[in-house]
């Protein structure tokens, strides 16, 4: 491991030159912890040079505004070692995004963060606006125990290095966005239950159903229809800017020859580019909410349950 | 070069599929999702249009493809694959690492339905056992685990071979020639699990691509490729003996970035900057990696005339005039009988064009240990004659690159 951590922090200095990069930042986030060892520096990576760590998948990490990532091995006492990776994404949302979508479909949960699970070899979780993998070699006395282990030694650093900052006075904001954070953002808690396929819940950060306009979406699967169907939550900037949305898309879709239909403030869009059927919606203050399927009678079910939901959770004026 | 109206056909029985599709729906309105009367839905309208597809062969495999193909990592949409697929494109690319697996996944629900022959599959996996500064694989590297991801790949693909299987991003000619994987590979040939093999670059790519060219065993090099390259002559010269070679070539990141600058606030044109890639004949397919459907649309358009306006010229020189000029040293000279103080300058920038384009820290290195210490005098000089016949700024270059003398022998391997 002699070089592993200073290389890429060399080309990093040769590439950005005079920028001053935040990378002080990520590497605080990795503690010090008794029974094991670290091997170096935490070595850096920033949006121009990720695809050499994680070749392409780093144009979707980019899509989920990355910011920096920190990776550093640590050898355990008893035998074994750890790979920890912390990724610092745009916030919250962007963060429980990118770890959504690498979240398997039957997932063991773990308690850290503000979700996380364990694979075999494997525990990731999200907490803030970082998503932490970390990926365990040979260990002895139990995978499980020591990735948990390490996974909660990373969690409260975050939690700390959260308190720091704003002590400091160099916080911005308070709530869901904030690194530190161990809740889920609250859109997800909107989904009904009912017909919910377990574990489906993710955060699409650009171009929703295929549109740049619709941006960003909260979106779960249920086993509603034949092809099943998908229900989505999106959070505009502002009342302006959801209404904004829902023309574009109609106009999209009548301009497509589709059929657009309106009735109770429900908009139906029978895209002809959407084979999974049509996209109904509901609009109300900065939130967008509706379903992509064939069953409409069952989705409006769920649409009235996003509604209670988001009602419920104080997100709707 | 195959030009064909089919995809006229082609569109015309999707539009008819999918018009059946529609039929097939509840004749609910919105107003019946809450309760209220409803009237019958019309089935949509799908916009008709002609779509020209061109097609290239992809060097000694002898497919014939489409010039526009789909990297579908950034996709996270099965309904744009389908899209993708009912338009007349017909190579995807994935990898076994994107989305843990979930791409590759999502591949496999939309192909399941689709005769086999209609669609065809690149997959990449990663070799493991990497020196992360040299590139180059160790005695870590082991077939086994690489065989065992590509099996799983083709389970979550739901098929029981691939077209391509790449070697996942190879930066040097040791990995792009590693006995342990390419046996590996060839064995998964063999087997029928994979109909062709290659290896994938985005980092020093002339020497990947000329050592898979004179291999002798692989098919296909998926390679990055854009008009912003700085050293994109020597990427074009390097694809040209491949594509000599009969080696199937692919490109990759066409478009450059999307955007000229760090800030994300000047977009490059896109359709010019696929286009570009697509002048160059040794090109077979590019796999643009579209998100919305509008993107989708754009990149197919570009079959109806490869060759660039005017305008999309005058766009793709915007980078030039905004300063970014590149990278590339022709080694002309000129500049050498400019400089008073006898600078090696067209060595400073090879060196210089090793750190920023290939990001080849050894290398530039090693150039530099060639010029002699005394030389590197732009550090001491204010007054700098040298006209440089690309427009570079040679002085803050040389200056620019001289710093990595400084930097520890331990760290430039």
């Amino acid at each position: 491991m002699r070089n592993s951590a200073w290389g890429p922090l060399v080309v990093t200095v040769l590439f950005l030159l005079a920028a001053a990069p935040a990378w002080a930042d990520i590497t605080v986030m990795f503690p010090d912890m008794i029974g094991w060892e670290r091997e170096g520096e935490p070595a850096v990576y920033l949006p121009d040079n990720l695809f050499e760590y994680i070749n392409g998948a780093a144009d979707l990490y980019l899509a989920y505004d990355f910011q920096e990532m920190g990776t550093l091995n640590y050898a355990y006492g008893r035998g074994g070692s750890v790979s920890v990776e912390i990724y610092r994404l745009g916030d919250a949302k962007c963060a429980y995004g990118i770890y959504s979508q690498e979240r398997p479909r039957d997932p063991s949960y773990v308690e850290s963060g503000a979700q996380g699970y364990y694979d075999p070899g494997v525990l990731n979780f999200c907490q803030g606006d970082h998503y932490i993998k970390i990926l365990g070699y040979e260990l002895a006395d139990g995978e499980k125990v020591a990735l948990a282990a390490v996974a909660n030694s990373i969690s409260a650093k975050i939690s700390s290095a959260r308190v720091d900052s704003t002590e400091s006075g160099s916080g911005e904001g308070s709530g869901t966005d904030r690194a530190g954070d161990k809740t889920l953002p609250a859109a997800l808690l909107c989904f009904p239950a009912t017909g919910k396929v377990p574990n489906t819940e993710r955060y699409i950060a650009r171009d929703f159903l295929g549109q740049e306009f619709l941006r960003s979406a909260f979106v779960a699967e249920y086993d509603i229809g034949e092809q099943g169907s998908r229900a989505f939550i999106i959070e505009a900037r502002d009342a302006d800017d959801a209404k904004g949305m829902v023309d574009r898309f109609r106009k999209s879709v009548a301009d497509r020859g589709g059929k657009v239909e309106e009735s109770d403030g429900v908009v139906c869009l029978r895209d002809p580019r959407q084979s999974a059927g049509p996209v109904t919606l509901k609009r109300h203050g900065n939130y967008v909410w509706g379903a992509v399927g064939d069953d409409l009678r069952a989705l409006g079910t769920v649409l009235r349950g996003i509604e209670e939901n988001l009602k419920e959770h104080h997100l709707l004026e | 070069m195959n030009t064909t109206n089919d995809s006229r056909r082609q569109f015309l029985k999707h539009t008819l599929v999918g018009a059946a599709g529609m039929a097939a729906l509840p004749v609910l309105t919105p107003g019946e999702l809450f309760g209220a009367a409803g009237q019958s839905e019309k089935k949509a309208q799908s916009e008709k249009k002609e779509r020209v597809i061109v097609k290239r062969k992809l060097g000694k495999t002898g497919l014939e493809l489409p010039v526009v193909s789909m990297g579908v990592m950034n996709a996270d949409n099965s309904e744009l694959v389908r899209a993708a697929l009912d338009a007349g494109i017909v190579l995807v690319d994935t990898a076994h690492g994107y989305q843990r697996g979930r791409n590759e996944e999502m591949i496999g629900g939309v192909v399941k339905s689709r005769p086999r022959d209609s669609y065809m599959i690149a997959t990449k996996v990663r070799g493991d056992g990497v020196d992360r500064e040299t590139g180059e694989f160790t005695a870590d590297a082991k077939a086994g685990p690489f065989v065992e991801n590509f099996e799983t790949s083709l389970k979550r693909l739901g098929v029981s071979y691939v077209e391509i299987l790449y070697l996942h991003n190879v930066v040097t000619r040791q990995a792009a020639l590693f006995e342990e994987y390419l046996s590996a590979m060839v064995k998964l040939k063999e087997q029928g699990k994979a109909r062709f093999i290659g290896v994938s670059t985005h980092g020093n790519e002339p020497e990947v691509i000329r050592a898979v060219a004179g291999s002798g065993v692989h098919d296909v090099v998926l390679t990055a490729y854009n008009f912003r390259q700085p050293h994109v002559a020597d990427v074009e010269a390097a694809m040209a003996e491949a594509a000599k070679a009969g080696l199937g070539v692919v490109a990759m990141k066409t478009q450059a970035g999307v955007y000229w600058d760090k800030e994300r606030q000047k977009p490059i044109n896109m359709k010019a900057a696929l286009k570009w890639a697509l002048g160059n004949e040794n090109v077979h397919t590019a796999i643009p990696g579209f998100t919305t459907f509008d993107q989708l649309e754009l990149d197919l358009s570009v079959m109806a005339d490869l060759a660039l306006t005017v305008d999309e010229r005058k766009d793709l020189e915007q980078g030039e005039d905004m300063g970014y000029r590149g990278l590339f040293c022709d080694q002309c000279s000129v500049c050498m009988a400019q400089c008073g103080r006898g600078v090696d300058i067209p060595t400073m920038l090879r060196s210089y064009m090793y750190v920023y384009g290939y990001r080849n820290l050894a290398a530039a290195r090693e150039a530099l240990d060639g010029v002699e210490l005394g030389r590197l005098a732009c550090e001491s000089c204010d007054r700098c004659t040298v006209n440089c016949t690309m427009g570079f700024d040679v002085r803050g270059r040389v200056r620019d690159v001289a710093r990595i003398r400084h930097v520890p022998e331990e760290f430039v391997v």
